[in-house]
């Protein structure tokens, strides 16, 4: 990590977790040590908002909300951020399904991710999430009807709205800090974790 | 640290207009002149976050805001 204060400046009950983090693993991941640095002010209120975003009620299923996370960070290139929501995504909807959408054009109809089995739904949800993220100044109304067409609730819309906000603000920090990429293992328990517990700090 | 006006230093809009923008793109030497320019580790950490947030809420925003239109033209 980039700076110092949030690698290493925690308070107590935050330095018991990290301890009991590093009887399972070499390091304690990056995003974990930010969000502990001073966590009043970052990483209580933020994870509190992806965890209502990503595990709150919503008609999209965990998995669909872990691969919008996932394609928002492929598309910001948050390594990083790749790899954790990557991981978990695939043990919700399988590898394959997170890989194709993540390599396909959503913008383009004919490169459908059908190779992937997703809904029309999800697959409009993506492609506007996808220019939310890229492209914000060009979204409008007429955007929302494409994902309406294709049979999106403006509810359901709306729940994908804070995911592809919550991540956007996720990727800047952990590209910004420089956090380093998960290994294996890592990944694993992440994802495991957040599969069962959530995000809650 | 103490600023006249509106005065904010190069090296600290670099950071933000990075962060912003495209943070894949902040280097190390990025982070290392806005410290130069004056700014602890707890100001960098602050200023990153809020360009982060600045960047995401205005995406949740505009996002809300094209559904609202949406729903409106109905």
């Amino acid at each position: 990590m980039r700076l110092s204060a949030p690698a290493h400046e925690h308070g107590l009950r935050e330095r018991v977790i990290q301890r009991l983090i590093r009887l399972r693993l070499d390091a304690v991941p990056d995003v974990v040590l930010a969000c502990q640095h001073r966590p009043e002010f970052f990483g209580k209120p933020f994870l509190a908002w992806i965890e209502a975003s990503l595990r709150g009620p919503s008609e999209w299923t965990q998995g669909d909300r872990e691969l919008m996370a996932a394609l928002v960070s492929d598309r910001n290139r948050c390594a990083f951020c790749i790899g954790t929501h990557s991981a978990t995504a695939s043990s919700l909807v399988g590898e394959e399904m997170v890989l194709t959408v993540l390599r396909a054009d959503l913008e383009d109809p004919d490169d459908d991710a059908d190779g992937a089995k997703i809904s029309a739904g999800l697959r409009a949800t993506l492609a506007f999430i996808e220019r939310l993220t890229l492209s914000p100044a060009q979204v409008d109304a007429s955007d929302v009807e494409r994902a309406v067409a294709a049979g999106v609730s403006a509810e359901a819309l709306r729940d994908a709205v804070e995911v592809c906000a919550a991540f956007n603000v996720m990727n800047r920090v952990a590209d910004a800090l420089a956090f380093e990429p998960q290994d294996k293992k890592s990944l694993s328990f992440s994802a495991k974790l957040l599969t069962t517990r959530g995000y809650r700090a | 640290m103490p600023l006249h006006g509106n005065e904010v230093p190069e090296a600290l809009l670099i950071v933000v207009e990075k962060v912003a923008r495209h943070a894949y793109r902040v280097t190390d030497e990025d982070i290392d002149a806005a410290a130069d320019a004056g700014y602890d580790e707890n100001e960098l950490f602050d200023v990153i976050v809020a360009a982060a947030l600045g960047a995401g809420l205005a995406r949740r925003e505009r996002g809300l805001a094209a559904i609202s239109d949406w729903e409106g033209a109905r």
